[in-house]
C-alpha cells in the first residue's frame, strides 16, 4: 500500500509538468470511479460524472493532496461533490436497483442468490432510503466504494470518529430494514422538488 | 441473516463494469477537454497567433470511436437516403427512408453513419475543408481542430434517442432547420472558436457542435455554417427505444419517446430471446409529458434478448441487450472454493479459474473446473487450489462455454 500511494503521488506530481502522464490515473481507476457511480446514478448519468471526474482531476492535479493514500479517494471526493446535483437520477436508480433481484428466494442461507433475491434488494434500497444524506454517503462510500474509514474521513472532511459513527447508525438502521416485515414495493422519494443542475 | 454490508456490496454488482464505449468515450473528453492528444509530428503546423509560418489549409484528421467502424459510412455527397419520412428543413415528405446526417451540398465534406449503431446513437460531421476517410475513428481531437483554416467551419453532429428526463431537459424541443443564432458559445480552444446547439427534435436529441478557424468567425464563416445547418435532417420515428447498458448482468434500463409529445401514451415493450424466433410482450411503460418514457426490464436468468418498443401501430428500431453470465466464487475454507454459475445448461461446462500475476500486472490461468452439481437454479462445484496466501483469484465463465446466447461472466475477486 505505501508503494502505491508514493506512486500516485508521484504521479499527480510528475503530470503538473508532464500532462500525458495523467492519463496513468485515468487507466488506473476509471472502472472503479465509474463503478461507484453508475451503482448511484445508473450507467447515463455515469457516464458524463465519471469522464467529468476525471477532467476536473486533471484542472486541479496541482492540488493532489498526498494525504490521499489513494487517488482514488481523492477521485470519489469529485464524484461525490458532482453527485449533489443529481439526486433525481440517484433516485431513479434506487428504483432500478429495488427491481434488480432476479433469482427466486430460496430456503438454504449462504448462497449469493439468496442475499441478492427481489425481496432483499427492496428492502435493501428501502433501508438506504431512511439513511440520512451523511450517514448514506458514508456507507455507500465504504460499501461501493470499497474505501477504508480514515479514506472516508478524507473525503468528507470529517473525523474518523464521526464517520465510524456514522457507519455505525447507517447498519443499524439497514439491519432494521432487512428485518422488518415490509408490505412495500416501491421506493419513495424522501426529497421532492430537487432538480438536477 | 447475512451481513447487511455484505448484501449491500452485492446489490447492484451488475451496474459495475462499464463497457468499452464508455471507457472510449470518457478517455475521447478527457483528450478534448484537456488536450492531452498531442499532435501528431506530421501536422504540426505553426502556432497560432505565433510568428511562425502562415496557416496552411490541411485536411483534418479526423479519429472516431471504432464502433462506428461497422456502421454505414457516407463519403462526400453521396449521402444514400433520401427525404421521405425523415424531418427535413424544407418538411418534404414521401418515400420511406430515414436518416441521421446533412443533405449533399456543393463544397462540404461529409462523413456520417446514418443509421443510428447499437449504442442507439448516430454521428455525423461535415467540413468545408477535406476530411479523411482513411483515419481511425473517435470525436473530433481539438489540437486537430486548430488546423481549419480561417474560414474554415466544422460542425459534428449526435443523435441520441430522446426519453430521460435528465437529458431532455437539455435539448429544448425545436423545429428545423436548426438556428446558429440559438447556439452557445463555449469557452474557445486556442484561435479555435466553439459553439454548442442542443435541440429535441422528433423523437431524438440533437447536439451539435459548431467549430470554426477564428475565434472571431466572419459573418461569410456564420452564414456557411447555417447554411449547413440547414441541410440537417433528422429521422422521425414514431416511438423510439434505447436500452441502457447493452451488456449488463440482469438489468436494463429502457427509454424513448412518442412523436406526439403526449403524457398517458400506453408503450408496449417486446423481446425476443436469443434462439426464439418471435417476439412477446415482457413489459409496458407509460409516457409522461413530452412523450418521453422509462422502465426498467430484468432479464433474469434468461439469455441475450432482442428488444422494441410497440406505440399503437408503430415499432421502434430493435435494439441488441446481451445477457452477461453471472458467475459467483465463494470461499468455503483457507483453500477450498465453490463456483456457481447461474445459467440454464451450465451442468457439465467448464468454469476457468484465474489468479492476479502481480509481476505481470495481469490474470493467469490457475485451473478449471467442471461444474458437475446441478439443482435447477444454479450450476456448480467445490474445489481447491494451492497458491500463496494473499493470491487474488476469480472465475470466468467465458464465452465458449456459455454458448452463443450470453457473454462471458466474470466472478468477483477473492483473496487467498
Amino acid at each position: 500500500m505505501e508503494e502505491d500511494r508514493l506512486a500516485d503521488s508521484l504521479v499527480f506530481a510528475q503530470s503538473v509538468a508532464e500532462p500525458e502522464v495523467f492519463t496513468v490515473i485515468f487507466d488506473r481507476y476509471y472502472r472503479a470511479v465509474y463503478g461507484y457511480l453508475s451503482r448511484r446514478v445508473g450507467r447515463t448519468v455515469a457516464d458524463d460524472l465519471a469522464a467529468e471526474t476525471f477532467v476536473r482531476a486533471f484542472e486541479r492535479r496541482s492540488s493532489y493532496d498526498p494525504r490521499f493514500e489513494r487517488a482514488l479517494s481523492w477521485l470519489l471526493g469529485i464524484a461525490v461533490n458532482l453527485l449533489a446535483h443529481h439526486r433525481r437520477s440517484e433516485a431513479r436508480q434506487l428504483r432500478a436497483l429495488a427491481a434488480s433481484g432476479g433469482l427466486e428466494p430460496r430456503e438454504s442461507g449462504e448462497d449469493m442468490v439468496d442475499r441478492v433475491d427481489a425481496d432483499t434488494s427492496r428492502r435493501l434500497v428501502a433501508g438506504l432510503e431512511q439513511l440520512d444524506d451523511y450517514d448514506r454517503e458514508a456507507l455507500l462510500l465504504y460499501a461501493w466504494g470499497e474505501l477504508k474509514y480514515q479514506e472516508i474521513a478524507d473525503v468528507l472532511g470529517i473525523p474518523v470518529g464521526t464517520v465510524r459513527s456514522r457507519m455505525n447508525r447507517a447498519r443499524r438502521k439497514l439491519r432494521q430494514a432487512l428485518e422488518s416485515v415490509s408490505t412495500e414495493n416501491v421506493v419513495q422519494l424522501r426529497r421532492e422538488g430537487t432538480h438536477d443542475a | 441473516m447475512p451481513d447487511e454490508l455484505e448484501l449491500l456490496k452485492d446489490l447492484g454488482r451488475e451496474f459495475v463494469e462499464p463497457d468499452e464505449q464508455s471507457v472510449a468515450r470518457a478517455r475521447d473528453l478527457l483528450e478534448q477537454r484537456t488536450g492531452l492528444a498531442p499532435p501528431r509530428a506530421s501536422d504540426r503546423r505553426a502556432v497560432p497567433g505565433g510568428t511562425g509560418p502562415a496557416r496552411v489549409s490541411s485536411r483534418l484528421r479526423l479519429r472516431w470511436a471504432p464502433v462506428l467502424a461497422a456502421a454505414a459510412l457516407l463519403i462526400g455527397s453521396a449521402l444514400g437516403f433520401g427525404v421521405g419520412s425523415a424531418v427535413t428543413p424544407s418538411g418534404s415528405a414521401g418515400g420511406n427512408f430515414v436518416g441521421f446526417g446533412f443533405l449533399p451540398a456543393h463544397g462540404w465534406n461529409v462523413m456520417q453513419s446514418g443509421t443510428l449503431d447499437e449504442a442507439g446513437e448516430a454521428r455525423a460531421i461535415a467540413a468545408n475543408v477535406p476530411l479523411e476517410p482513411s483515419d481511425d475513428f473517435a470525436d473530433v481531437s481539438l489540437a486537430a481542430l486548430r488546423l481549419l483554416p480561417a474560414d474554415g467551419v466544422l460542425i459534428r453532429v449526435r443523435f441520441s434517442p430522446r426519453g430521460d428526463p435528465a437529458k431532455d431537459g437539455a435539448h429544448p424541443v425545436r423545429e428545423l432547420p436548426l438556428r446558429f443564432a440559438d447556439a452557445e458559445r463555449l469557452r474557445p480552444y486556442y484561435s479555435v472558436a466553439r459553439y454548442r446547439l442542443r435541440a429535441g427534435i422528433g423523437g431524438y436529441n440533437v447536439e451539435a457542435r459548431v467549430y470554426f478557424g477564428e475565434d472571431a468567425p466572419s459573418n461569410r464563416a456564420v452564414d456557411a455554417a447555417q447554411n449547413q445547418l440547414n441541410r440537417l435532417v433528422v429521422a422521425a420515428d414514431r416511438v423510439t427505444l434505447r436500452a441502457q447498458p447493452l451488456i449488463t448482468l440482469s438489468v436494463v434500463t429502457l427509454s424513448g419517446s412518442v412523436d406526439n409529445g403526449r403524457a398517458g401514451e400506453d408503450i408496449k415493450i417486446q423481446a425476443k430471446d436469443c434462439g426464439l424466433d418471435f417476439f412477446r410482450v415482457v413489459d409496458g411503460a407509460i409516457t409522461e409529458r413530452g412523450g418521453g418514457w422509462s422502465t426498467f426490464y430484468n432479464l433474469g436468468q434468461g439469455p441475450s434478448t432482442t428488444l422494441r418498443a410497440v406505440w399503437n401501430e408503430a415499432t421502434s428500431a430493435e435494439v441488441a441487450v446481451r445477457k452477461r453470465a453471472w458467475i459467483d466464487l465463494k470461499t468455503l475454507s483457507g483453500r477450498r472454493f465453490e463456483v456457481n454459475v447461474f445459467q440454464r445448461r451450465a451442468w457439465r461446462k467448464r468454469a476457468l479459474i484465474q489468479r492476479f500475476d502481480q509481476r505481470l500486472g495481469r490474470w493467469r490461468p490457475a485451473k478449471s473446473v467442471v461444474l458437475t452439481d446441478d439443482d435447477g437454479y444454479k450450476a456448480s462445484a467445490s474445489f481447491t487450489v494451492s497458491l500463496a496466501k494473499g493470491t487474488r483469484i476469480r472465475a470466468v465463465f467465458p464465452r465458449s462455454q456459455t454458448g452463443p446466447c450470453y457473454e462471458t461472466g466474470t466472478s468477483r475477486t477473492l483473496t487467498t
